[in-house]
């Protein structure tokens, strides 16, 4: 029931993006991609539901096309905080351990949990590296008008929030109650990621702070 | 039961493995919040003072500069002005028609009167703008006004420095007012027998000392000193040339002030 809901709510920053699209900056429409990512993969995964264990292929894209697009987002904001070499270098790294995790650590019929973790670890640390380089520079005064400051929030609660559920749940013994409760507070977790997607999507942008 | 059990640790373990990294989450946002919150306030604070700051020197500047015109005014009126009017009644008394015996000394003394309007106009220029800094440089300007000084008054003052450097137009009268300034409030306030001054380079920075064993300055005279018109006029002018300035207080004997400029 609440995993449906965690779902709908998807439709709420797609509405908005939509409705808003013609003034979105870079940033924003990177978000709005990643909604209208997460609404195909969902409604594919449905569909190919009744295949079998196949759906779970699909859950590797999305990992992989959330991190990219992301990436993209965080590197606009970090680089040259942080080189562009690391940033190639950080999603090198990244998609040989999708690779791995898809053939030999989770298997490719099973849900991605590693990668999903440390995609988690990894967009943690560039909220983080975000957060630092903004009391820095102090170029950004009002936070609730730079959509960063929104993704990188929502990033940082739903990841962090997540990243126990993802990297622990193989190992609990798989009682239907058990996982309901998980991958409910999952579900909360994801409503709060789509509602900063909301707000990312829904905000005019503010100038930055002259020097 | 005990699968029970291994569930409800698991569960458990999980659980709070979520509420510790959330608590951590969004204790590093509202840390990131309030620190950034706070940092455009001191960054704002500190601007006010600044603006503050130079509103201040501006004022001072401005007040230091119609004081200097009224000085230039007084000695006009009441020094070349009277010397001048002087000659005029003194010419008005020579005539063609008498014989020179009876004018001779009143040549004389309007020849004298002429002189010293000679000389008083020469020493409101060089009180304005000394010749010798726009030839040669703060250097040798100061150099002639300390020698000036100890033919004056009856008070040593030495200058030292290693060679001769080069400053910029701006920086020679810069400096040049900062030190006239310094040895200005030497003799009025001090009470002070010798003054010594020493330029030397070091790490790419000049540094000039200035020292006289007069009063000195305590805190509480530093604080008066400060609202003054002199020391704001000083700190202006090493402002327009980047220069870093300081006055210990409290010292045994005497005063000091410091001067760092980048070569």
């Amino acid at each position: 029931m609440i995993s449906d809901v965690s779902m709908y709510s998807v439709g709420l920053p797609l509405l908005i993006g939509l409705g808003t699209y013609w003034r979105l900056n870079n940033t924003q429409k990177a978000v709005f991609f990643l909604v209208l990512l997460s609404v195909v993969i969902e409604f594919w995964a449905r569909a190919v539901r009744n295949m079998g264990e196949m759906q779970n292929v699909i859950y590797y894209g999305f990992t992989v096309g959330e991190f990219l697009l992301l990436g993209i987002v965080f590197s606009k904001a970090i680089i040259p905080f942080l080189s562009r070499t690391f940033f190639k270098l950080i999603t090198l790294f990244f998609l040989c351990f999708v690779a791995v995790d898809m053939f030999w650590l989770s298997g490719i019929n099973q849900f991605n949990n590693y990668s999903t973790a440390v995609e988690g670890l990894l967009l943690i640390f560039f909220s983080i590296v975000f957060f630092y380089k903004t009391l820095k520079e102090l170029k950004i005064r009002d936070l609730e008008k730079e959509p960063l400051f929104w993704i990188s929030t929502g990033v940082l609660l739903y990841f962090s929030g997540s990243l126990f559920i993802f990297l622990f749940t193989n190992y609990v013994n798989s009682s239907n109650i058990v996982l309901f409760i998980i991958w409910g507070i999952h579900a909360i977790f994801g409503m709060i990621l789509n509602l900063f997607y909301s707000i990312t999507l829904w905000m005019k942008p503010g100038p930055l702070t002259p020097h | 039961m005990d699968e029970t059990g291994a569930i409800d640790s698991s569960l458990i373990l999980i659980l709070l493995g979520v509420i510790g990294m959330l608590l951590l989450a969004v204790s590093v946002i509202l840390f990131f919040i309030v620190y950034q919150k706070r940092s455009f306030l001191q960054q704002d604070e500190i601007k006010d003072l600044e603006t503050a700051h130079q509103k201040d020197l501006l004022a001072s500047s401005i007040q230091a500069q119609e004081m200097e015109r009224k000085r230039v005014a007084s000695e006009l009126h009441d020094g070349l002005g009277s010397v001048l009017s002087a000659i005029r009644l003194y010419l008005l008394h020579l005539s063609p028609d008498k014989p020179p015996h009876e004018y001779e000394d009143l040549l004389k003394e309007t020849k004298e009167m002429v002189d010293s309007a000679i000389t008083q106009t020469r020493e409101i220029s060089h009180d304005l703008l000394p010749t010798i800094l726009d030839r040669f440089g703060f250097i040798q300007a100061l150099d002639d006004h300390c020698k000036r000084l100890e033919k004056l008054n009856d008070m040593e003052v030495q200058f030292n420095y290693d060679y001769e450097l080069k400053f910029t137009k701006q920086q020679d009268l810069a400096l040049y007012r900062i030190f006239q300034e310094l040895i200005n409030n030497t003799l009025k306030h001090a009470v002070a027998t010798k003054i010594q001054i020493n330029l030397k380079t070091k790490e790419n920075n000049i540094h000039i000392s200035y020292q006289d064993n007069g009063k000195g300055l305590t805190e509480e005279a530093a604080k008066r000193l400060s609202m003054g018109i002199g020391l704001k006029s000083i700190e202006s002018r090493a402002d327009l040339i980047n220069a870093k300035i300081n006055m210990p207080t409290n010292l045994e004997q005497g005063f000091q002030f410091n001067l760092s400029l980048a070569c």
